[in-house]
Formats: structure tokens, sequence, C-alpha cells
């Protein structure tokens, strides 16, 4: 899930409501979370990079997984496109575990994980498992 | 401090969870929209969901013999972004408008278990 749309579904507590007790809700460390919150606007103007095993693709996002720039070795031009793109969504992912990484050391484990990246002994597979009956006419697979 | 009902404020803490719980199902369920981009001569195919985060990138046989790879990257990291920016917006757009439901929750309880 998106960080803005995680963050904005905590829940504030107003400790100062006279309808609780201080022992009800721990005070609100202002000064914690006026930390974590910059912490947090420093990542997003971070870049993090991912590549492929193979290092056939190397993506650049920003801290909020937004692409920044996608960049190809000399070696994608002899291998399928199928397996170049591959690559490309293998790179995004391991990026993308970047940022949540980053998220995670600043507000700890409650930050949901992404579903992990197929690992590396999957990759190679990729080509082997190319059907070219799969085809469409348009140049793209079905 | 007057004294407030606590019984009250269980159930009404439980409804906030629970509020909380469907918006944040519903959040993933909108989630799993998927927005499509193309490059402009349609050699580049993009699909994103996940919100913005997950992105699955086709590339026409041709795509190599007609770009040098600078330039297949420029296509592609545009095409991409465009398709993310899109995807972002209108997820955000989407989440924006889910009922508050915790929020209504929590007026609601919390005026019931205020102390007179």
């Amino acid at each position: 899930m998106p960080l803005e749309a995680w963050l904005s579904m905590s829940l504030p507590v107003d400790p100062e409501a006279e309808f609780f007790t201080p022992d009800d809700f721990p005070p609100v460390d202002s000064e914690a979370d006026r930390e974590i919150l910059e912490a947090l606007e420093r990542l997003k103007t971070a870049t993090y990079t991912g590549r492929d095993p193979e290092h056939l693709v190397s993506v650049v996002v920003d801290g909020e997984a937004m692409v920044m720039r996608i960049r190809f070795a000399g070696t994608a031009v002899t291998r399928s496109p199928e397996v170049v793109e591959r690559a490309i969504s293998v790179a995004l992912e391991a990026a993308g575990r970047q940022v949540d990484d980053a998220v995670r050391a600043v507000v700890g484990d409650s930050f949901p994980r992404q579903a992990a990246a197929p690992k590396d002994e999957s990759y190679g597979g990729v080509e082997a498992a190319y059907d070219p009956a799969a085809h469409t006419g348009d140049g793209f697979d079905a | 401090m007057p004294e407030f009902d606590r019984e009250g404020l269980a159930e009404t803490l439980r409804q906030i969870n629970e509020s909380m719980a469907e918006t944040t199902a519903e959040a993933g369920r909108l989630a799993k929209a998927v927005v499509e981009g193309r490059s402009d001569d349609e050699r580049v195919r993009v699909r994103v969901t996940d919100g913005w985060r997950t992105v699955s990138v086709r590339l026409r046989e041709d795509t190599f013999r007609s770009y040098d790879l600078a330039t297949l990257g420029d296509v592609v990291t545009r095409t991409v972004r465009d398709t993310q920016q899109r995807a972002r917006t209108a997820f955000e757009r989407a989440v924006e408008q889910l009922e508050p439901a915790e929020f209504t929750v929590t007026e609601t309880g919390l005026r019931r278990v205020r102390p007179e």
C-alpha cells in the first residue's frame, strides 16, 4: 500500500480531550513525531536504484517509487524482448524494495511489506518459459 | 475530571478499528485497478497496478531495431512514468472519496460516551 494511503489511516487521538484520562492514552511525543515526519520528507527527495541480476536494466526511482530513469546495458540487445521486459520488472521491484526498506527504517516494521520479487533462480527460467505461440499479430505477447 | 462511560468508549474504539479495517480493505481493492499506457509509436506498452507501485512493460518485437539503447531508455522511462502518474492520480482521488467511516463513528461514539 502506498505510504500516503497507509499514513492517512493512522487514527489521531487527542490526549487533551476532556473525556480521556492521561492513563488511557500515552502522551504524544511531538518531538519524536516531528523527527519521523522530517525523516520521511527527506526520504521523498532521495533516489533509489534497482537492477536485475544480469544487470541488463537499471532503474532509478524517487522516494515515492516513481520512476525517474531507466537505462539498458549494451548486452540487452542480445536478449529477447521478453527477457528484457522481465528484467525491467525485476529492477523496478528491487528499487521499490529499497524505498520500502528506507521507510521501514524510519517508522519500524509496522510498514506493510511489498510482495517479494522473484528469486534469482526463477529469473533464469523466464526465457525457457517463453512460448512463441503466445505472440499476437501486433508484435506483443498475448 | 468527570467520569466517562468506559464501556461505551471501548465499544467506540472497537467500531473505529472495524471501520478502519474496512477502509483499508477498500483502499486495497481500489489499488488493484490497472492503468495502461503506450509510447507514441506503440512499441512500448505499460501496465501499472498496486496504486502505482507494480509496473509491467511490454516491448514490441522490433523495439531494439527501432531505437538505440539511450533513446529506448528515454521512451520506456517516459511511458512508465506517465502511466504511473495517471494511476497514482486516479488512485489517490478514489481513496479521497472513500467514506471516512472511522471519523463518523468516532464523532457519534464519543458524543455518546462523553460525560454530560
